[in-house]
């Protein structure tokens, strides 16, 4: 019942996204006799419609919560949706302030395209695991994605700053290396949408290939004993697990064998699943973006530019740090202060350098940098534009690889 | 067997205790290691003098568990020495060999208010100054001449527009972007 609510929620956001495009691409229509009117109007219609979505979006939240009976903040599903939600917030607190319709062009992608990856895990309720069961489960987890969904304000505001200023027609080497990093930060939103588009589509199409795996596992009595695991692939396997054997396997574009065996050192629960989810994001990722490309026919950040025009780049970089300087005590307070106080009831120790830990703290570190920088050193306008950016992919390595990837304390919320 | 006497009598022999390994066990190159503190799979070499023996001693490695005899070939260990002795004891049953370790651990961390108070004044910190503002307006009449000027600590943006407002209600109409002068940013 609940996800009803969240899939409401999702197209209105979408379609308020496509009333702040038009606002921004319409004022410059010739038959627009009122440019600024006309913006004017079209923010209203996609703030309203942003506030709209936002509504759902709590209701959601809030029946998930009578249904699960605890806070929907404990898998990575609810976490993202959660963390998109808190976006949205984070963009309509911003747009309240300084009005700019052209960040709804940015700031409501990202939030989309958060609740999009969230589908992607399993959306099951699952009963809270005993290391969850406290109240600091909902006041660390919400401040700590609260935070961070300013970091992702400013990091869209950065990337409009970026599209605004790199002067894409240049050929000087340092214009050529901010070209490139656009498109590689264009690209990796471009793979995350391709990753979700793709496994929507095998698992509408019913698409599976299972391996079995032998692993060897000491036992209650300390004897080697070896366990059968069974490995369920949602996208074609290109990898197959490491000494894995075939069960069964859909034929795919003629393919009826993994080409490759994932490498032995690769270690942890599915590592083989993984790497082939990687694999064919990047492949996928490849593929949108030069079919995007060519439907541009020039590199998708000059592409973009046209957007930015007439929005003055001062207040686009002013939007960025503030979003920032707005998020920073409350990830202080979520991530690193509520997060240690939870740690010190729940594990006996404030801190213990779990992974989880660490990347938080090199998160707080880096955006600690980038107000130092910007309001020392006087570092405005691009060089802050690209910390902000560069700091929100490490938010989002915090949030997604730290689980994904590296095991630890806090690898329950982690599929 | 935490902690075994230097040396022992058994009849006209003496044993010397040269080493002991609580956890028994080879490193990747052979050489004999213990792995932990607590007596899993104990370990003694002795040395030990007397009749028909080496004046100066001869080595014997003893196992008191029997699985650990057979797996770690004890006999094939000391060799000759084996043939012509056989260390064994009377009784095992006050020996305690340990299997499973459990453990309480208590800790008080008496900096934990230090921590908390530190964190605290940061918190307090952080917030006076990311999110209390000030603003200044100023309008001064020199010889008839009427200078306005506008300082705050946050939202440039938003104090050049609302100027840029108030203006525009008086009858001045003026793009907000004229109104700021970088050099006045702090």
């Amino acid at each position: 019942m609940s996800s009803t609510f969240l899939f409401v929620a999702f197209i209105i956001y979408c379609i308020a996204m496509i009333g702040f495009v038009i606002g921004i691409t319409g004022q410059k229509s010739v038959r627009v006799t009122d440019p600024e009117n006309y913006g004017r109007r079209w923010g209203k219609i996609g703030i309203g419609l942003t506030i709209f979505g936002f509504l759902f979006h709590v209701t959601f939240f809030f029946t998930r919560w009578i249904e699960a009976g605890h806070i929907p903040t404990s898998n990575m599903f609810e976490f993202m949706t959660f963390l998109g939600m808190m976006i949205v917030l984070a963009f309509i607190v911003l747009y309240l302030i300084y009005r700019a319709q052209a960040l709804g062009v940015f700031a409501l992608p990202v939030a989309i395209i958060m609740i999009g990856y969230a589908s992607v895990f399993p959306q099951e309720i699952q009963p809270l695991i005993p290391a969850l069961q406290s109240y600091w489960l909902k006041i660390h987890v919400t401040t700590a994605a609260l935070g961070e969904a300013f970091f992702a304000v400013g990091f869209a505001a950065g990337i409009m700053y970026l599209l605004q200023s790199v002067n894409f027609e240049g050929t000087s080497r340092s214009e050529r290396w901010e070209q490139r990093g656009v498109e590689f930060t264009l690209f990796t939103l471009i793979m995350i949408v391709a990753f979700v588009v793709s496994v929507f589509s095998f698992k509408a199409a019913g698409y599976e290939a299972v391996f079995t795996h032998q692993e060897k596992i000491l036992d209650q009595n300390k004897v080697e004993q070896v366990v059968t695991n069974r490995v369920e692939y949602v996208l074609p396997p290109i990898v197959k697990p490491y000494q894995s054997e075939l069960v069964e396997m859909k034929p795919f574009l003629g393919m009826t064998q993994p080409l490759f065996e994932a490498p032995s050192w690769m270690e942890g629960a599915n590592a083989g699943r993984k790497l082939n989810t990687v694999i064919w994001s990047i492949l996928l990722g490849i593929v949108l973006y030069s079919l995007l490309r060519r439907i541009a026919r020039k590199p998708l950040g000059r592409a973009l530019q046209p957007l930015m025009k007439g929005i003055d780049p001062d207040d686009v970089d002013e939007i960025s740090y503030r979003s920032i300087a707005i998020g920073y005590p409350i990830f202080t307070l979520g991530a690193l202060i509520f997060a240690m106080i939870w740690a010190e009831k729940a594990w006996g120790r404030f801190w213990g350098w779990d992974p989880k830990e660490v990347w938080a703290l090199i998160v707080w570190l880096f955006y600690a940098a980038y107000l130092h920088f910007r309001l020392s050193r006087g570092w405005q306008g691009k060089k802050s534009a690209w910390l902000s950016v560069i700091g929100f992919l490490v938010v989002m390595f915090t949030l997604i690889g730290v689980n994904l990837v590296i095991a630890g304390l806090h690898s329950y919320s982690g599929t | 067997m935490k902690k075994p006497a230097e040396s022992y009598k058994a009849g006209p022999y003496e044993l010397k205790l040269k080493a002991y390994f609580p956890d028994f066990g080879m490193d990747n190159k052979g050489m004999p290691l213990t792995k932990s503190n607590d007596p899993v799979k104990p370990a003694f070499v002795f040395e030990i003098k007397g009749p028909g023996l080496k004046p100066e001693g001869e080595p014997y490695m003893y196992f008191p568990r029997q699985v650990d005899k057979v797996n770690f070939r004890q006999d094939e260990i000391n060799g000759a020495l084996a043939d012509k002795l056989e260390l064994s004891v009377g009784s095992m049953d006050d020996v305690q060999i340990s299997e499973y370790i459990s453990f309480l651990n208590i800790r008080v961390d008496r900096a934990m208010p230090f921590i908390w108070v530190g964190a605290a004044i940061s918190m307090i910190g952080l917030v006076m100054g990311f999110y209390w503002h000030h603003r200044r307006v100023w309008l001064r009449i020199d010889n008839g001449r009427l200078a306005l000027g506008a300082h705050t600590n946050k939202n440039w943006y938003g104090i050049r527009k609302e100027v840029a407002q108030v203006l525009q209600k008086s009858g001045i109409d003026i793009d907000p972007k004229i109104l700021e002068r970088k050099e006045v940013q702090t």
